[in-house]
């Protein structure tokens, strides 16, 4: 029960800080996992909504504040309605278009003119004008799916909650999102800020409320070495494409080589910039993340995430090479290195006066995070 | 029951607020009595209605529920929950009850395995009954479409070749193979002004052949040897047993990653791979075999479709990249010469000087 709290003498002076534990183990996750994988194929991959269920009870289940685990209430059927319906809303549209226009693609050599090439001119410039669509669920998918989950998940037999409109939260991230466009992703600290704390504000635990009063502060620094270490390697990805030459000829020489060899070349300076970007960006997260944890508050109780470049950069790259390299196999592992790192670095400062919160009057989804489904983020 | 009376020290939550009850849990004599020092919480809870939340773990905490109620019961004394089950039904749909991790672990290994096999031998099997179901208005659909994006795919240099006599030749030399042999089909043959020594089959009689084809044969019985190899691909709904393998392993990978994103880049996936198509060594055979019997009703001569063979394998042998790509999924070349030399027994021309002249010079501007 006082799992890290701190000594008694220090309590008078200091509130206690507790952490989250985690009891889980990869080999127990692994069967969940190897039980899953099974079904959803005999299933064609519709047992994959019940699946993602028993995981997540799993990890709720065995990770525990105050030596009480959480409990997580969701239910397979309730994400699998969910993403029935956002299949009617994303595929629905497109393809009653693609027949009501009754679009053509031309055949090469074709003639091609007249209404077919003005209907197949409509088709193309509706599914542009779709593309800020396709945004705006995107994150009204991400915050129906935080929704979802926060008022799916239940500590001490209460639940959590978030008001605001999913809605309002699409346009926000919508307009942000094109501003960091326009700006070449100069914005997206703020725009970052903005986002978060718009969805940390409306959390609720029972009948309190989280608040959040984050901004950009310390952040621009550290993306900006992340933007500035990209564009760079961008730089010499496209001088070293130019250097060997796009068709595999090394150019100054005019000899082929080993066309094996310089396919796998070619591949890594493509990759470059995507690795420096995954390096450079831990050091942006990790002060994402402390910032969110030390703007966060419940009532009295404050937070704390003190991690670093290192320690972000530790959880993100071997997690990224061991799904790469197990084709994903390593799955329950990654889940488990991450709910440790946060059980290690989420700290809770003060106390946590559990008699005083009652049952939260704020209302829960019927279904759950379809639209999720067709973005493909989030790891659990 | 030897257990009655046993009782566990746990923590009571009522649902309405997050106060812990420090209580204790007491096996009665038909439900669960739980009950703290200071009397705010007496409660029994039926053996029939406990649940369990979560799944149980030896040597962890363990959590009852009432049914469908909101209170909750947290026991850390594990060896409770054992005492407890000879009381009770199933306590969770997924009660497994002691089970042995390892075992459990190695079952659904295997099981995984067996049924990740089971689609690797069974999709084969299953793809030519599927296929045969296909409406032909779907099948012609498809193949439209998939030889689209082949052509697409070849981007700069997928100039049609138009040259009018030499479509109306090929035209005539397609009708007099296919009327050998009656089926459901209507070939269309397209010509691309392109190198490489290549032809396909897409579903439905959408056939492409490349101007290298044409310039590599030596006459136009080897082409029209090849026209009907190609012809018997389609026949035998080669084309679509492969979309439908490819369709079917998609679906176990997407199953096997989660993602339905994945979906929509079939229809191109499938493109690809029927554009660089590789047909088994079967299905190659079997389009020899339907080739060589069209070219004997229509009574056209074996040799060029030989010769043609013939010069694959030379020019494989040389690695001659252009032809080693495609040729390379069509193994064993010699011995394919060999089998058409002993069963062709055509005689007479595909078609006249003047009209193999058209074809050669079809895709000339």
């Amino acid at each position: 029960m006082t799992n890290g709290t701190a000594s008694e003498a220090e309590t008078a002076v200091r509130p206690p800080i507790h952490r989250l534990t985690h009891d889980g183990r990869s080999g127990e996750l692994f069967v969940i996992f190897l039980i899953n994988l099974a079904l959803s194929i005999l299933t064609l991959g519709i047992y994959r909504f019940w699946g993602r269920t028993r995981i997540r009870r799993y990890v709720w289940s065995q990770t525990s504040l105050l030596g009480e685990p959480l409990e997580y209430t969701g239910r397979g059927i309730e994400l699998f309605l969910g993403f029935l319906f956002a299949l009617v809303v994303i595929y629905g549209p497109i393809i009653g278009l693609y027949f009501g226009l009754d679009v053509e693609l031309p055949d090469p050599g074709e003639e091609f003119g007249g209404t077919k090439l003005n209907r197949l001119i409509l088709f193309v410039a509706i599914m542009l004008l779709a593309i800020p669509i396709l945004m705006l669920f995107y994150y009204v998918a991400l915050f129906a799916a935080y929704r979802y989950r926060i008022g799916r998940t239940s500590w001490l037999g209460i639940r959590g909650g978030m008001e605001g409109s999913a809605w309002r939260y699409g346009f926000l991230g919508l307009g942000l999102g094109f501003l960091n466009v326009l700006t070449l992703g100069w914005t997206k600290p703020w725009a970052d800020s903005v986002v978060f704390r718009y969805r940390l504000g409306r959390a609720w635990f029972g009948n309190g409320k989280f608040d959040s009063h984050l901004d950009a502060d310390g952040l621009y620094s550290r993306y900006a070495l992340a933007w500035i270490g990209t564009a760079a390697a961008v730089g010499a990805m496209f001088a070293g494409l130019a250097t060997i030459g796009l068709d595999g000829q090394v150019l100054d020489r005019g000899t082929a080589v080993d066309p094996v060899r310089m396919q796998i070349i070619v591949i890594a300076i493509e990759l470059t910039p995507l690795i420096v970007y995954q390096l450079l960006i831990c050091a942006y997260k990790a002060a994402l993340v402390r910032n969110i944890a030390r703007t966060l508050t419940y009532g009295s109780v404050r937070f704390r995430a003190d991690v670093t470049f290192k320690d972000v950069f530790k959880l993100r790259i071997p997690n990224l090479l061991l799904m790469v390299f197990t084709l994903g196999f390593a799955y329950p592992y990654v889940v488990m290195r991450t709910t440790r790192f946060i059980a290690r670095h989420v700290e809770i400062h003060g106390d946590i006066r559990t008699a005083a919160i009652g049952q939260t009057e704020v209302g829960t989804p019927r279904y759950g995070e379809g639209l999720m489904e067709f973005f493909g983020i989030g790891m659990i | 029951m030897p257990d009655r009376g046993a009782s566990a020290a746990g923590t009571y939550t009522d649902g309405r607020t997050a106060r812990r009850h420090s209580v204790r849990a007491t096996i009665g004599v038909d439900g669960l009595l739980i009950d703290s020092d200071d009397g705010a919480v007496v409660e029994t809870w039926p053996f029939a209605e406990l649940r369990l939340v979560d799944e149980a773990y030896a040597g962890r905490p363990f959590r009852l529920k009432r049914a469908s109620g909101a209170e909750r019961l947290t026991v850390a004394d594990s060896d409770f929950l054992d005492w407890l089950r000879p009381h009770t039904g199933r306590l969770s749909r997924n009660d497994l009850r002691g089970a042995n991790l390892k075992v459990r672990a190695a079952g659904w290994i295997g099981a995984t395995a067996a049924i990740l096999a089971g689609f690797w031998f069974l999709l084969p099997l299953a793809a030519g009954p599927i296929a045969s179901r296909v409406p032909l208005s779907w099948e012609e659909g498809l193949g439209h479409t998939v030889q689209r994006q082949a052509l697409a795919l070849m981007a700069g240099d997928s100039r049609l070749c138009t040259g009018r006599s030499g479509q109306l030749a090929f035209a005539r030399l397609v009708q007099r193979l296919s009327a050998t042999k009656p089926s459901r089909y209507r070939f269309r043959v397209t010509v691309v002004d392109n190198s490489t020594v290549n032809a396909f089959a897409a579903p439905g009689g959408y056939i492409v052949v490349f101007r290298g084809l044409i310039d590599k044969s030596a006459d136009a019985e080897g082409l029209a040897g090849v026209m009907a190899h190609e012809m018997g691909h389609v026949i035998e709904r080669h084309g679509m047993e492969n979309l439908v393998k490819a369709l079917g392993l998609s679906f176990v990978m997407s199953a096997l990653i989660g993602d339905t994103s994945g979906f929509a880049g079939i229809a191109t996936d499938m493109a690809q791979s029927l554009a660089t198509s590789k047909f088994s060594r079967d299905a190659e055979r079997e389009a020899d075999r339907i080739a060589v019997e069209m070219l004997n009703r229509a009574n056209i001569s074996g040799r060029g479709f030989r010769a043609f063979f013939q010069m694959v394998a030379r020019e494989t042998g040389q690695e001659d990249k252009s032809i080693g790509r495609y040729f390379a999924s069509h193994p064993a070349t010699r011995g394919r010469a060999q089998f058409v030399r002993t069963h062709a027994t055509g005689t007479r021309p595909a078609m006249s000087a003047s009209e193999w002249q058209a074809v050669r010079t079809m895709c000339d501007r």
